[in-house]
């Protein structure tokens, strides 16, 4: 733990850096999921900059926070500047949801419900021909309704994937509700399947850390606690922000309730 | 057909394990009792039976592909095709895996299963998709070609099976070339095409038409529904009377070969094709085919009508 405290400040500074990046790269590109982006971007930047190694793989299954995803493959330097510039503009390779192709992105998502499976599929072909690494996928909590996951979370008991990590971007928002399947039962419904559950404070890089690296002789996964918003006071916990994209002098304002 | 694919795969997973290599799997959705013992015996490792869970069947599939394995689906087509249908189209179509999807029971193959497992629409339905390679095999021997040349397939495909019996048509020599019609009678004043198992009745129709007129009826084969082959159609039109198209769908391949002469000089055109509407009861595929007025005499005395 004491060598991971040392690392927090970077990865705060990191989180506002790209926090504000995003107010300006949604408001630039009109882009909707602001809030989703933020609830999840503290998960993406300790996966990117502590936990993934060359041999894991990682899957953006809630791929409408791909504006959040972008940030970080820009911040590592794997998406260049002029594609991270094109957001939003006609011809750009940067979509709402991931494209096909795209450095950086390992399967192109934006369809709820499907990245457990592929994420499944990697992790089976790993543990077969025993090689090392770690397959991770990132689920929205709403998502997490979706028919395909059950059957993605019973198969991957039956080969026991443990090298197959799954986290719930659980900000208890969906496209227009509170979200109908409450984490308390997502976290009910694998326990029982047989999956390793851990809740985490999901803003905590610690916490996230910990919890991307820990072992288990099952799946694993990871409810992690979000806000919708996170960050700038005035948006979180509003499902609005699902969908608005910051616009004017808003984008000032935005950026400074950022600290 | 279907013991054709299976010996097609044991072929493949033989010169595998020659080779020290576990590339291909097969996963199945529950289903192929009394088909894959074979396999699941020899190969115990390579046979994964996945439930009744097809969107995961297929959501799998991509991800082993990702990671460089020849994965096999196998299914009853509606199972395979249409509860999967994102999963098919986002997850292997879309980034172009190489995945093999192989549906049982095409058209009206299951036709005492009733109209839930019967596919009547599935060649336009999978047509719909891009970068998907359609393999609609006439007999056991095609299938057995298929297997052979199906590493040729750059992206997903999709092969559509009757059922388990060994339908024979072509002769040992057969050669086929995916993409490529096949045009198994030469003739000058009727073009027959067909697609699929039908293409047994298409042979039997041009039997009976050229003992009354020698050379009368040619028949093109098409075997790859997609990509289509349009310039052997329009090749083979040239010059012809009428033409006839015979398949188990609900008019894909008139469609198709329609589409192929628009505005080309054709005197007419006759289609055999399913209605477009649910089976309403059971039988044989038959007693089903020939109330829709598809057989060998229906088709044969239709044409004969058309052709005074
Ligand atoms: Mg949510």
């Amino acid at each position: 733990m004491n060598m991971g405290m040392t690392n927090v400040p970077d990865l705060k500074s990191i989180a506002n850096e790209l926090r504000k990046e995003l107010v300006v790269v949604h408001a630039a590109a009109n882009a909707p999921h602001i809030g989703s982006d933020l609830s999840c971007i503290d998960i993406l930047i300790t996966l990117y900059f502590k936990v993934l190694g060359k041999n894991d793989h990682f899957i953006l299954s809630k791929g409408h926070a791909a504006l959040a995803l972008y940030a970080v493959l820009h911040k590592k330097g794997i998406i260049s500047a002029d594609d991270y510039g094109s957001i939003g503009k006609d011809g750009s390779l940067l979509a709402e949801h991931p494209l096909h192709g795209m450095k950086g992105v390992e399967v192109a998502t934006g369809s709820l419900g499907h990245g457990l499976s592929i994420a499944a599929g990697m992790a089976l072909v790993n543990k077969r021909d025993n090689k090392s690494g770690t397959t991770y996928v990132l689920l929205g909590d709403g998502e997490c309704q979706e028919g395909s996951i059950f059957e993605a979370m019973n198969f991957a008991v039956r080969e026991r994937l443990n090298h197959l990590v799954a986290i719930v971007d659980s900000n208890r928002w969906q496209g227009l509700d509170r979200t109908l399947l409450n984490a308390e039962t997502v976290n009910k419904e694998f326990s029982a399947a047989g999956w390793t559950v851990n809740e985490i404070d999901g803003h905590n890089f610690d916490e996230i850390a910990a919890a991307l690296k820990s072992n288990s002789d099952a799946p694993t996964l990871i409810i992690a606690n979000t806000i919708l918003g996170k960050g700038i006071k005035s948006m979180e916990d509003k499902l609005e922000w699902h969908y608005r994209s910051p616009s004017g002098n808003s984008v000032k304002d935005f950026i400074s309730e950022i600290s | 057909m279907r013991r054709a694919f299976v010996n097609g795969l044991l072929d493949i997973m033989g010169t595998e394990r020659k080779e020290s290599k576990e590339l291909t799997y097969l996963l199945a959705g529950d289903l192929g009792f009394s088909a894959f013992e074979n396999i699941r015996e020899d190969y115990p490792k390579r046979f994964m039976n996945m439930g009744l869970s097809e969107q995961n069947m297929v959501g799998v599939s991509a991800g082993m592909a990702y990671a460089g394995k020849k994965v096999f689906l196998y299914s009853i087509i509606p199972f395979l095709l249409y509860r999967t249908f994102e999963q098919v189209r986002n997850d292997l179509c879309y980034p172009r895996l190489p995945v093999r999807m192989v549906g049982v029971g095409a058209g009206l193959a299951y036709a005492d299963a009733g109209a839930t497992h019967q596919p009547l629409e599935d060649l336009k339905v999978a047509d719909a998709l891009p970068n998907l390679t359609i393999l609609n095999p006439s007999d056991a021997q095609e299938v057995g070609l298929f297997m052979q040349k199906i590493d040729s397939i750059k992206g997903p495909s999709y092969m559509r099976l009757s059922k388990n019996e060994d339908i024979v048509l072509h002769t040992e020599d057969l050669r086929i070339n995916i993409g490529k019609a096949l045009r198994l009678v030469t003739g000058k004043r009727i073009l027959i095409v067909s697609s699929g198992v039908l293409t047994k009745v298409a042979l039997e129709v041009a039997g009976l038409l050229n003992k009354g007129e020698k050379g009368a009826a040619e028949v093109l084969e098409i075997h790859t529904f997609k990509p289509f082959d349009y310039g052997a159609v329009i090749g083979s039109a040239r010059g012809k009377e009428l033409i006839v198209t015979i398949e188990d769908n609900t008019g894909a391949l008139a469609e198709k070969v329609a589409s192929a002469l628009a505005g080309k000089e054709v005197q007419k055109f006759l289609s055999f094709k399913l209605p477009d509407e649910f089976t309403h009861v059971a039988g044989t595929k038959e007693y089903l085919f020939k109330s829709y007025g598809i057989s060998t005499s229906d088709i044969y005395g239709r044409i004969k009508s058309v052709m005074k």
